[in-house]
């Protein structure tokens, strides 16, 4: 008989206390765009601005912020998917902005994998669940075709595809939407990846096959000691699946922090509303009205103030002057507001 | 008093090469004038089917075996095509999925819902129905002065207001919103949500809502009803529904939403995934999901009943009164 | 869900086969049920058994030629003295000679092979060119992209039977080089194109970006996933490229500029340089072109039927539920 099951929470005491396995630094990612069809002009995307952190093995930071505001491009160009505009990457204490030799290349690789939202298009339609699952092994030159069945199967077994055998050699479409994504996940982790983005893995699937995939990735987050950057726009997932937490806007980290800590208590005027804008799922809570207005724009050339400015409720006269820098105000709790910088 | 809206014993089926699959399976329920619903299930439980039957705006394949659908009395399924297109839009408008998506590109937004006005009543000339289209914009909050803009000049949830203003246009009485903030993010999506219930109540019109999120229906609807595989499998006042829920499924349900309020509790994950409607299990279609399914609920399908006041619920065993399924299991 | 099957224990050649069986029979039932597509595979085979085997049979029993005879039926080379030539049809030549007396049966049949032979020859060229120049001009991009869409531009511009008579002025063309020409220059063209785009729509796919994330070769990514999903598209030009092979060749042949000793269009070039298509002839002496014209439409609408069924396999919203 089927049953309930719990979900697992994170040990967090362990994350702080083991060693980094990526840390970007001063992170930048620009794209050049043309304003109109005939103009020559290059403009340029904001698309991520200066962005650091860092991620401890076996921990799980959060990315979180609306759509446009440069979440999937740090993803992509952290494991390599774009060229950096600026800044640094280290992963293992190796700066990977520059991989000159192809072992290097193929070291990164090994290690780093991606999972992405969409379970329909990120599966080759024309290939059959084993080749998916078992092409970084192959792409890699790792194993014999007896190891590479043998992990496979094992892995397949792991994500709940079970029993391997019996889809091993189906097609995509024959699988449903859960399952698809359990196949992304096994695939993702055949090499036992040390660092793994994560870009909305859950945001297509239904409620109830949501539960059983968070649940899933937490588990083998915990079993496989593996570093998760989990994008996504539901901080309520964040909550669950998260240890650490970024609220990125228009290209930049407005506040970090332990999860708890910054949805407990938010400090940037955005990552107050964002909150206060998730539904509650219960009828007499009665919500505060997020304070901002207005929309999110594009961050093109953007000038160098807050960026938050136009749609701030707080703004002041010093928010138009340089960009607020991310500022510690205790607790590992890290805020871009002038409203807490008392410098100015 | 009366309902507005009385569906009775809905099923709708989509014919395939395969067979048929039964896609709305006997659906139940009313609504008063003035209230609003919330129709809450996972893709593919039929809800979408539900409102399209509603509309009988249905796919080449569609067929409505029986049922009734009784809208201020009038049973909508034996009007005629023509009849039906005087109770669309005048009587009936939906938001449909998406649909902020489907403005013409080439026209004025405001030109759009102009001839949407001038379409279904023929009387009402270009000038009173641009002066409607204005205190529709300012209804929806937004600037009449955007009128003349295109879509593309429009941000997502502008878009959104526009599409809620035109489905308003004609003064229906009921408004079908099918997953009317899907694709906004959350500021604007809570922006909408406050605009829609604001303006339901300002307006005392009976409401929709279609959603596959509890937490945005919690938000915006008086009566919820959960749907699954294609039945109504429980349906209640949404405070019944968060506080007392007594279907396996809404438990499992509300359980396995996370939320970033309160203290963290653990989530509960269904297991297995929602049946395949071509043939669906004979008993109870959410028994081989459920904890607590014994062998009458793999045999016979649970009548669908009132255990309570205006609190329906399709289950053999309907659990207790406490919230959460995890204290039953101890 | 489709009925299961334990293969683990099997070894991967067997499953591989196994597989593409698998795929082939479900395409193979949505494909049946294309009437136009049947229809069209029917003529081929009908075609097929006559050229490649029919002839054969009847060349080694009843049209065995020895010197003596007074009638040889050798598609080539073939005479009968015993009638005028041209002769009605009739039961020694159910289909009439030709001016010099050859049957033009015979002609019909041995001819049949070497169409075949050119159609598909040409078609495999024009398809592994399209699709492998298609496929990368759209992975790579760039420099590479402009020139061949301009070249393909260019051809596309070309009047290619144009350029076939001025060659052929220049050199000799036999059927083999015909082929290579028809198959070259089409595969440049607007197949390149069209298989462009497509592998533009695949080259964006998250699972391409999964690839790269892994470690992946650009040239493993072109060859393992872009071609593989553009590949139905090609096989389904393939089948409108055979037509259009066999179509130029009944063209050149007919205006007399190749250098074959028998082709459907070389039979209608024959009676018409002798005159016998002028003014009300044409009529009367119908047998001389009616049998080669009929082959050159049926066989060229046969792959065109085919094609319009591929259609439906590989574009499964032209489907009908």
């Amino acid at each position: 008989m089927p049953e309930f099951i719990e979900m697992k929470k994170i040990d967090k005491g362990r994350a702080s206390t083991v060693g980094t396995v990526v840390k970007v630094e001063h992170l930048k990612k620009f794209f050049a765009v043309r304003k109109g069809i005939f103009s020559r002009e290059v403009h340029f995307v904001h698309a991520v601005d200066d962005v650091s952190f860092e991620i401890k093995r076996g921990g799980v930071l959060a990315l979180v912020g609306e759509s446009g505001c440069g979440k999937t491009t740090t993803g992509k160009t952290l494991v390599r998917l774009y060229e950096p505009t600026g800044g640094k990457i280290e992963f293992l204490n190796k700066d990977i902005s520059k991989l000159r030799t192809n072992a290097d290349r193929m070291w990164f690789h090994r290690k780093s994998q991606i999972i992405f939202q969409d379970p329909y298009e990120s599966l080759n339609p024309r290939m059959t669940i084993f080749d998916i699952v078992v092409e970084p092994m192959s792409v890699q030159g790792i194993g014999n075709i007896k190891e590479r069945e043998e992990a496979v199967a094992d892995i397949l077994q792991r994500v709940g595809i079970a029993p391997p055998e019996t889809f091993m050699w189906r097609y995509p479409h024959e699988l449903s939407g859960g399952q698809r994504q359990r196949v992304a996940i096994a695939r993702a982790l055949i090499l036992k990846p040390e660092f793994v983005v994560a870009d909305e893995p859950t945001s297509m699937l239904d409620v109830s096959i949501r539960t059983q995939v968070m649940k899933l990735m937490l588990d083998l987050i915990n079993e496989m000691d593996m570093s998760f950057l989990y994008i996504t726009h539901d901080l309520s997932v964040a909550r669950y699946m998260a240890d650490h937490i970024a609220v990125l806007y228009l290209g930049k980290i407005v506040e970090m922090g332990e999860i708890e800590e910054v949805l407990q208590h938010p400090l940037h005027p955005y990552t107050q509303a964002l909150i206060s804008a998730v539904p509650v799922p219960d009828p007499e809570f009665q919500r505060e009205m997020p304070k901002i207005k207005g929309g999110v724009s594009k961050p093109i050339d953007p000038p160098d103030r807050c960026r938050f400015y136009e749609r701030c409720p707080y703004a002041m006269e010093v928010c138009k002057g340089t960009c607020p820098p991310l500022i510690d105000v205790g607790n590992d709790h890290k805020v871009a507001c002038y409203l807490y910088n008392k410098n100015g | 008093m009366s309902a507005l809206l009385s569906i009775e014993g809905l099923k709708m089926y989509y014919d395939t090469q395969k067979g048929s699959v039964k896609a709305v399976d006997g659906v139940s329920f009313q609504l008063k004038k003035g209230e609003s619903l919330g129709l809450v299930g996972e893709s593919g439980c039929g809800k979408t089917s539900v409102a399209m039957s509603i509309m009988r705006l249905l796919a080449e394949n569609a067929r409505i075996i029986s049922g009734h659908i009784y809208f201020d009395g009038k049973d909508l399924l034996t009007l005629s095509e023509k009849e039906m297109n005087k109770v669309r839009w005048k009587g009936i408008s939906m938001i449909f999925q998406a649909a902020m998506n489907s403005l013409n590109p080439v026209y004025r937004v405001g030109d759009q819902i102009i001839e949407a006005i001038i379409t279904h009543e023929p009387e009402v000339t270009f000038e009173q129905a641009r002066e409607r289209v204005k205190a529709l914009y300012e209804l929806v909050g937004l600037d009449p002065g955007r009128m003349d803009h295109y879509p593309h000049e429009y941000s997502g949830g502008m878009k959104q207001r526009a599409i809620i203003a035109m489905s308003l246009a004609c003064n229906p009485q009921l408004i079908i919103a099918d997953e009317p903030t899907t694709a906004l993010d959350v500021i604007v999506q809570d922006m909408i949500l406050r605009e829609m219930a604001r303006i339901q109540k300002k307006l005392n019109m009976s409401m929709i809502y279609i959603s596959h999120d509890i937490a945005v229906i919690a938000e915006v609807a008086e009566k919820i009803a959960i749907m699954y595989a294609g039945k109504i499998v429980e349906f209640s006042d949404s405070k019944t529904i968060f506080k007392q829920p007594r279907h396996p499924y809404t438990i499992g349900l509300m359980s396995s939403f996370p939320s970033i309020r309160g203290s963290k509790k653990p989530l509960v994950t269904i297991p297995g995934e929602p049946p395949n409607l071509l043939n669906p299990p004979k008993g109870c279609r959410f028994a081989p999901r459920c904890p607590f399914a014994t062998n009458v609920c793999l045999e016979k399908e649970p009548p669908y009943k009132e255990i309570d006041k205006e609190h329906f619920i399709a289950c053999w065993h309907p659990q207790g009164v406490k919230r959460g399924a995890e204290d039953k299991d101890a | 869900m489709s009925e299961l099957q334990t293969v683990v224990k099997e070894p991967l050649w067997k499953i591989r086969i196994k597989l593409a069986w698998r795929g082939f029979l479900k395409n193979w039932n949505i494909f049946r049920q294309s009437k136009i597509g049947m229809l069209g595979l029917w003529i081929v085979i009908v075609f097929a058994i006559l050229g490649f085997v029919v002839y054969p049979i009847l060349a080694a029993t009843v049209w065995r030629s020895s010197l003596a005879a007074t009638v040889s039926y050798d598609p080539i080379t073939g005479y009968d003295f015993q009638k005028i030539n041209p002769s009605h049809p009739s039961l020694q030549h159910p289909l009439g000679t030709d001016p010099i007396g050859r049957d033009i049966l015979s002609q019909l049949l041995y001819s049949t092979p070497r169409e075949f032979m050119l159609g598909i020859f040409a078609a495999l060229i024009t398809v592994f060119i399209g699709t492998t120049v298609g496929t990368v001009a759209a992975y790579y991009g760039g420099i590479l992209d402009t020139f061949f869409m301009r070249l393909a531009d260019l051809i596309l511009l070309f009047p290619m039977i144009a350029f076939l008579i001025v060659l052929s002025g220049m050199m000799k063309i036999n059927m083999i080089m015909l082929a290579l020409i028809i198959g070259i220059l089409s595969g440049f063209g607007g197949i390149t194109i069209v298989l462009r785009s497509q592998a533009l729509t695949v080259k964006v796919k998250p699972f391409i970006e999964s690839a790269k994330v892994s470690g992946a070769r650009s040239f493993y990514i072109v060859f393992h996933h872009i071609v593989p999903n553009v590949m139905p598209l090609s096989f389904l030009y393939m089948m409108f490229s055979v037509t259009g092979a066999i179509f130029s060749e009944a063209v050149l042949s007919f205006l007399g500029l190749l250098n074959v000793k028998m082709s459907w269009g070389l039979m209608i070039h024959t009676s018409e340089s002798g005159g016998y298509l002028l003014g009300a002839y044409i009529g009367r002496y119908w047998w001389l072109w009616v049998p080669a014209g009929l082959a050159i439409t049926l066989l060229c609408g046969a792959f065109y039927f085919i094609g319009r069924g591929l259609d439906e396999v590989v574009n499964p919203r032209l489907r009908r539920r």
